[in-house]
């Protein structure tokens, strides 16, 4: 027995005198109301007392020259030694340490540990490191129900936190590409994912909108064109499956990547696009994770189509419902913002005022069916006779009106010459009768050098003046003023 | 080969490199694992400088790493940590080096030295594990509740590492030159990164990086290591293609720490 107790210690051969009360050290030792265990300093044990050995359920036989992470359950095993143990070793200590004890019918004892390093006798003998240990059964489990009640707290929190995050990123989205791009970082920061994208599906093409894909799209479920994927799909894939395509098992491994998910962007039943997240290591997959993919894929297909809805009547608002082309409203902002001058080497900004001559009559005998007919191939015809940059207008009535920026009386007059002979060609080209209609056209061009301030309505009402005049002395011709 | 982004002055602070030894010497960089920091490595880096450049760094989040350098999404695998160790190497130049890679650093180790073919020169991986978890046919030594376990203790222990963060007063009595040395930053650790950083040592897998490494591999396995045991080792081991395997007579986890003088003799054998 003398081999368990190294030589040379503090503990020589006296240590079971009693001291001056008369109590033996040793039987202090073996019935400490804690366990105490001595072993070397690479953790393998040289004693134990009573105490411990009661505890553990084992003899001091069986527990020497086990090492001490030995005695303790594998979650703290690990923890001991990656954290413990080194820092007891380049501290000299460790206090209150949560631990588990191993005990011999294979239940987990809750411990205390505070662990000292004896550097024995000025260096002269082994190192050794004392450990003490305290039984915390009641309150270790109730830690570990404040833990786990913290956790689920923190967690859903995070969820909460993901959610609203994404909410406000998506309330200030101009267009479906910022949508992307904000549910690009929203998942990343949610689910730590090393890269995502969102893919949003335009027909039957599937482009991606925002963050990137580190794989080839037609080895991404969902990315690679051809139908959405259901409302109702989830797809997870890692490296380590085993009836995962071998060709995104490479293809991953290459990029660094563990696993992917793609989840469908969903809103009323419809798939607007899908959000793919990859990850440099295989995270678990489970309820929470895909419920708080698919809330925030929701929440993204449901601003996408709040954006599509209002881009819808924001066109409504602004264009003339018969022939598409720019209402009144536009027309004035147009000419407010043209009165600035932007092209310095021609400071020009003209009015075409266009009004169909007799239109009346073709309202009278062929009804106003055939009227609206009629100013929807001539507003098709305007649109084709101007400029890029040209604005062309439906005033009122058979009234168009064509915004022409940094256009001088030769421009202006070429457009106005485009735009009559448009107006002049048989309206349907097919008809054995053909019906033609004409216009008076009045051009104002004005000089944007500050010499004559004037507003929108100056430059309207010169142009209307202009078209008055061509009406006047005989329709179907242009007039046109300038300063 | 700097990486985009890496300006040189802030790879120094942010992973707190020191640098000793001759200019001149092979590059030795000391990486440490999950757990603590640089210190791990107080008791063997100074036997080599003598002849070696010695590299000793902190990981981001760890020691006196630059806290405010962590990125959740970066180093929520290893390959984060080695785009670091890859940095350092660009940073400082080097050629011809051998990274010294303990534990989680071992695999970190194996992937820096795949993303700096021209720098690497050679690896010592001590009580290596690609893959902590059991899994078919695969012997890591843990089930997924046992890091699950792990993860608890660490939470339930935020208050104790609290106690081990402050700064040691009373030195160690048999190695008197240990407490001096202690500064503030000894092992000090931010929970919640201890906690990221041990699910990304033990939750990864590793096991398909090992093939690729192309330089001459030590490994070194220790008796009684319950962390990477005796079959880990043999698998890292048989899957690194020419490498060769010492076993230590130094027990547990951390013959950085409980054998300094087997474990520098070993590495000096290999360096040759």
């Amino acid at each position: 027995m003398s081999s368990r107790r190294p030589s040379g210690t503090s503990w020589g051969d006296g240590v079971s005198a009693p001291d001056e009360h008369g109590i033996p050290a040793a039987r202090l030792y073996d019935l400490a109301p804690c366990g105490l265990i001595t072993t070397t300093e690479d953790g393998r044990i040289q004693r134990a007392n009573s105490t411990f050995q009661r505890w553990s359920g084992q003899s001091e036989d069986e527990l020497l020259g086990t090492p001490f992470g030995a005695l303790l359950n594998v979650g703290d095993r690990l923890f001991y030694e990656t954290r413990v143990a080194p820092i007891l070793r380049l501290q000299g200590e460790v206090r209150e340490v949560a631990l588990g004890i191993l005990k011999a019918d294979g239940s987990t004892m809750p411990a205390l540990l505070n662990a000292t390093l004896d550097a024995g006798d000025r260096g002269s003998s082994p190192v050794l490191v004392h450990h003490a240990l305290l039984t915390v059964a009641a309150r270790h489990d109730y830690e570990r129900q404040l833990l786990h009640a913290r956790r689920a707290a923190e967690a859903s929190e995070a969820r909460t936190h993901a959610l609203q995050h994404a909410t406000e990123a998506f309330g200030v989205c101009a267009d479906a590409d910022g949508v992307a791009r904000a549910l690009v970082d929203s998942a990343r920061e949610a689910f730590l994912a090393t890269d995502a994208a969102v893919l949003l599906h335009g027909g039957s093409e599937a482009r991606v909108s925002a963050g990137k894909l580190p794989l080839a799209a037609s080895l991404v479920p969902g990315c690679a064109g051809g139908a959405a994927p259901g409302p109702e799909s989830f797809v997870a894939i890692t490296t380590r499956d085993e009836d995962a395509d071998p060709l995104v098992v490479a293809a991953l491994r290459s990029a660094r990547l563990e696993s992917l998910t793609v989840v469908p962007l969903v809103h009323d039943g419809g798939t607007a696009g899908v959000l793919v997240c990859f990850f440099a290591r295989a995270h678990d997959v489970d309820d929470a994770f895909i419920e708080l993919q698919r809330a925030l894929a929701r929440q993204a297909a449901q601003t996408l189509a709040r954006l599509a809805l209002q881009a819808r009547l924001e066109a409504i608002a602004l264009s003339d419902p018969l022939t598409g082309l720019a209402n009144r409203t536009v027309l004035r902002a147009r000419i407010g913002t043209s009165l600035t001058p932007s092209a310095p080497h021609a400071p020009f900004l003209a009015l075409i005022f266009v009004d169909l001559d007799d239109f009346k009559g073709i309202n009278d005998d062929l009804g106003h069916h055939a009227g609206d007919a009629v100013l929807k191939v001539v507003a098709e015809r305007l649109r084709n006779a101007v400029r890029a940059d040209d604005l062309v207008c439906r005033y009122g009535g058979d009234e168009f009106i064509i915004v022409c920026p940094a256009a001088d009386a030769d421009v202006a007059a070429a457009i106005a010459g485009r735009v009559q002979a448009e107006i002049r060609r048989p309206l349907d080209p097919d008809d054995r009768s053909p019906l033609t209609v004409t216009a008076s056209i009045g051009v104002c061009v004005h000089r944007l050098d500050g010499s004559h301030p004037c507003t929108p309505d100056d430059l309207l009402h010169r142009a209307d003046t202009a078209m008055y005049r061509s009406k006047q002395i005989g329709k179907d011709r242009i007039t046109l003023v300038y300063e | 080969m700097t990486a985009p982004g890496a300006d040189a002055r802030d790879v120094t602070a942010r992973n707190n490199i020191a640098v000793r030894g001759p200019a001149d010497g092979r590059p030795l960089i000391f990486a440490h694992g999950f757990g603590c920091n640089q210190e791990m490595w107080r008791l063997v880096a100074s036997r080599f400088e003598d002849a070696f450049r010695v590299v000793l760094f902190d990981h981001v989040g760890a020691g006196g790493s630059d806290l405010t350098a962590y990125d959740p999404v970066k180093y929520d695998s290893l390959h984060g940590y080695a785009d670091d160790v890859a940095e350092i190497l660009d940073h400082l130049d080097l050629t011809d080096a051998v990274i010294v890679g303990h534990s989680a650093s071992a695999m970190i180790a194996v992937l820096a030295a795949r993303l700096r073919p021209g720098r690497v020169g050679g690896l010592v991986l001590i009580g290596p594990s690609p893959r902590y978890i059991n899994d078919d046919g695969y012997v890591g030594g843990f089930e997924r509740e046992d890091i699950d376990a792990l993860l608890d203790s660490l939470d339930s222990n935020y208050l104790g590492w609290s106690q081990t963060m402050a700064p040691v007063i009373a030195g160690n009595p048999g190695r008197p030159e240990v407490g001096l040395e202690l500064s503030a930053s000894f092992c000090r650790t931010d929970p919640v990164i201890a906690s990221q950083f041990a699910k990304v040592t033990f939750l990864s897998d590793n096991r398909h990086d090992l093939a690729s490494v192309t330089v001459p591999t030590l490994i070194l396995q220790c008796s009684n290591d319950v962390i990477a045991p005796d079959a880990v080792g043999e698998y890292v081991h048989e899957n690194i293609p020419g490498s060769s395997m010492v076993r230590l007579k130094a027990s547990g986890h951390c013959p950085n720490l409980s054998d300094p003088d087997e474990l520098t003799s070993a590495i000096r054998d290999f360096l040759g």
